[in-house]
This record gives structure tokens, C-alpha cells and sequence, in this order.
């Protein structure tokens, strides 16, 4: 279906951001154009769970396959995969942002999901209080570093969050550009998941 | 008549333009009012007896002399409304059962596909439709460009439709039989 000059509306539309002739031009659109009628019809109601869903919407649905007792001649294969994988990763430049995608299962090194880092990101008004991650639902430890252009902080937990203790609170504040990244280990110690590294400055004022 | 003289089916219009009519007016009294489904009617009923009475005269297109025709019924609810107010308040209104089943069942179906999303696909839509960021604002926050976050928004609702689409064929597929495949000729 071609675009129609209307598509850009619908979002502003339907979080009340038109105003005046603008909305009431779009409303008589819709009454006129059927494709933009569906997409719309379409797009309240993402809008409507989106909505209800909230922060919840972030975490991770259940992983069924990533805690699967392996079977006792697994135990080597995935040791193998793990030391294989942790070589290649140390030895191989890195290519931009891209995050290797690891689950473990008793089978060994399958690929699959990333952790979603959900704040801070990009500018920040302020040293942020704390790290924070998508829930994965899975009895997981997370270990998670602060870079620098090297690690200047690590710390490990089970929560989805972790607050920063005051003196590096004090060290970001300093508005340099600092990275962090999340890795999730299994009750095994495997490595299991992993995040991009998520770039995050303090500019005051925005 | 249509703007070529022909006849207009007006069961085929009302057809067309009741869930229409119906979003335009729910959106304006609100989703909970439950006088939403009367006021559309008395709308489609007056729409039947302009064009019969052939006040319908081809000047404008037919959406947008339903849409003239339903704009000034709901600033007409309204304006009543607002004076019976007043005087009475009105007990909050119970919710519509079968309308609440088949938002719930839409809702499933939705929140399914959008389970299986990709978390930076997630994030840009918790981002723009969740906490209502503007796109620069979302821009910011995942270091990203506003361009980008619109192609990462465009290409998430692409990936809604196509996850709806297959659950829609998985769940309708007429169930297989057991043994050989069939050869066509059975």
C-alpha cells in the first residue's frame, strides 16, 4: 500500500498533539480514507497496552530452554563452547557495538536474546542514582561494569538494578562519556547473556 | 445519490461507516461513557434520513458529510450533557462486558506479538508511547538520531502486522490429519 500523506498524524493524533484545524483536518481524513482508518484502529490499540502494560512491557518473556538440566556428557560440550567463545571474544577486535548473543543450554552455545539496558542512555540531566536492566525472570547473577575506555567500577547481583556508590556518582558527574554493560551468568557460572555497551553522558540542563 | 448519480446503499454505508462514526465518538466521550453506542446510532439515523431527504448533494465527498454530520452531534451532546451535570451528577458508568471480552481477547493477541519483539524495538515503543517522549526526546535517551527512531518505530509496527498475520493464519489453520499427506486427488 502506498503511503499516505495522513501517516504521520496518527501517532500525534492519537497522544492528543493535534490541535485545532490540524485535528479536525485529520479527523475528516479518516472518515474519507479507509487505509488510514485501519491503520489508526491499529495503532489505538498498541497504544492502549503499551499503556497497560508499562515497565513491564521491557521484561524479558520466560526463557524455557535456558536452565534445562544438561545431561552429565553436556557438562564438557558446553564448557568446550564457553572456553571457545570467551577466546574468540577476547582475541577479535571489536566491531562497533555489536554484542555476541549467547544462551547456554545443556546442548552447548545456541544464539539468543540480548539484555536490554534500560537506563541511563545517551544525555543525562544528572549522575544517575543507579544501573538499570531489563527483568529477565530467570535465577540469574549479573554482573555488570562501568568503562571508562576501561572498566572503572564492576559489581555483581541478582536484582535488575544496581544503585552507584556516591564517589562514582561523583566521578560521573565530571560530564566525560562513560559506558556500561551487563552480563547475566547462570546458577552454573556459565555465561548466558550479555548487553551492548550503552553509552551515557551528564550534560546539566537538558 | 453519489456525486455520479448513482443510488447509495445505505446498508453498505452504515456498514462502512458505524466503526467509524464509533471510534469518533468514543474517542470524544470518552471510552467508559456508556451513551457512545446511542449517539452513534442517532447519527447514522439522521445520516439515513439526510440522504433520503436528498440534502446529500455530491458537493463534498460522503465521509466528509458523515464526518459534518457526527462532529456536530457530539458538540451537541456535549453542550446537554454539561448542563444535566450541573444540576445531577451522573454515578460513574459500568464497563460494557462484551465490548471489555473483546478488547481483552485483542489485547492477548497484541500483547503476544508484541512479546516477541526485540527489546530495542520495546524500548522505542515504551519510550514513545508509554512515557510519551517526543521523537527527539527518545532520540536522546537511546543515543540514537530522531530519523533513526522513527525508521526503529515505523519497522516495529511492520513486525506488529506480520506477527498478527501469522497468529491470525496459526490459529485459523484447520487442524492436519494424521499419515500420509494428501495427494490432491482425495
Amino acid at each position: 500500500m502506498n503511503r499516505c500523506r495522513f501517516d504521520d498524524k496518527i501517532d500525534g493524533y492519537l497522544l492528543n498533539r493535534l490541535e485545532g484545524t490540524e485535528r479536525d483536518a485529520f479527523e475528516e481524513h479518516y472518515f474519507n480514507c479507509e487505509r488510514c482508518f485501519l491503520r489508526l484502529q491499529e495503532r489505538d490499540r498498541l497504544i492502549r497496552i503499551v499503556k497497560a502494560r508499562g515497565p513491564a512491557l521491557l521484561e524479558a518473556p520466560p526463557v524455557r530452554t535456558l536452565l534445562r538440566r544438561p545431561a552429565p556428557l553436556a557438562w564438557a560440550a558446553a564448557a568446550a563452547g564457553v572456553v571457545l567463545v570467551a577466546a574468540t571474544l577476547l582475541v577479535l577486535p571489536r566491531f562497533g557495538r555489536q554484542a555476541p548473543e549467547i544462551v547456554l543450554t545443556g546442548d552447548g552455545a545456541v544464539r539468543g536474546g540480548t539484555i536490554a539496558c534500560v537506563s541511563p542512555r545517551g544525555d543525562c540531566p544528572e549522575p544517575p542514582a543507579a544501573l538499570e536492566w531489563q527483568a529477565t525472570g530467570m535465577d540469574l547473577e549479573f554482573r555488570v561494569y562501568l568503562f571508562r575506555s576501561e572498566v572503572v567500577w564492576t559489581r555483581t547481583t541478582r536484582a535488575n538494578s544496581i544503585e552507584l556508590p556516591a564517589e562514582i556518582r561523583r566521578r560521573i558527574a565530571d560530564g566525560g562519556t562513560y559506558e556500561w554493560q551487563v552480563k547475566a551468568f547462570s546458577p552454573q557460572g556459565g555465561l548466558a547473556a550479555l548487553s551492548d555497551r550503552v553509552r551515557f553522558q551528564v550534560k546539566p540542563g537538558r | 445519490m453519489t456525486r455520479n448519480d448513482e443510488p447509495i446503499d445505505l446498508d453498505a454505508l452504515v456498514a462502512r461507516y458505524r466503526p467509524i462514526v464509533g471510534f469518533r465518538v468514543k474517542r470524544a466521550l470518552g471510552p467508559a461513557n456508556q451513551d457512545w453506542e446511542d449517539v452513534v446510532n442517532e447519527i447514522l439515523a439522521d445520516v439515513i434520513v439526510k440522504i433520503r431527504g436528498g440534502a446529500f448533494e455530491g458537493r463534498s465527498s460522503i465521509g466528509t458529510f458523515i464526518y459534518t454530520i457526527t462532529s456536530r452531534r457530539i458538540v451537541d451532546y456535549i453542550r446537554l450533557k454539561t448542563k444535566v451535570l450541573r444540576h445531577a451528577p451522573e454515578p460513574p458508568p459500568a464497563p460494557d462486558p462484551r465490548e471489555q471480552a473483546e478488547m481483552s481477547e485483542n489485547a492477548r493477541v497484541v500483547a503476544r506479538a508484541l512479546d516477541r519483539l526485540k527489546p530495542r524495538f520495546k524500548e522505542v515503543l515504551y519510550l514513545y508511547y508509554f512515557q510519551e517522549l517526543s521523537r527527539e526526546d527518545v532520540a536522546r535517551r537511546l543515543g540514537l538520531s530522531p530519523r533513526r527512531v522513527s525508521e526503529r518505530v515505523n519497522y516495529a509496527h511492520k513486525l506488529l502486522r506480520r506477527l498478527l498475520r501469522e497468529d491470525f493464519f496459526h490459529l485459523s489453520a484447520p487442524p492436519t490429519t494424521k499419515g500420509r499427506k494428501g495427494t490432491g486427488d482425495e
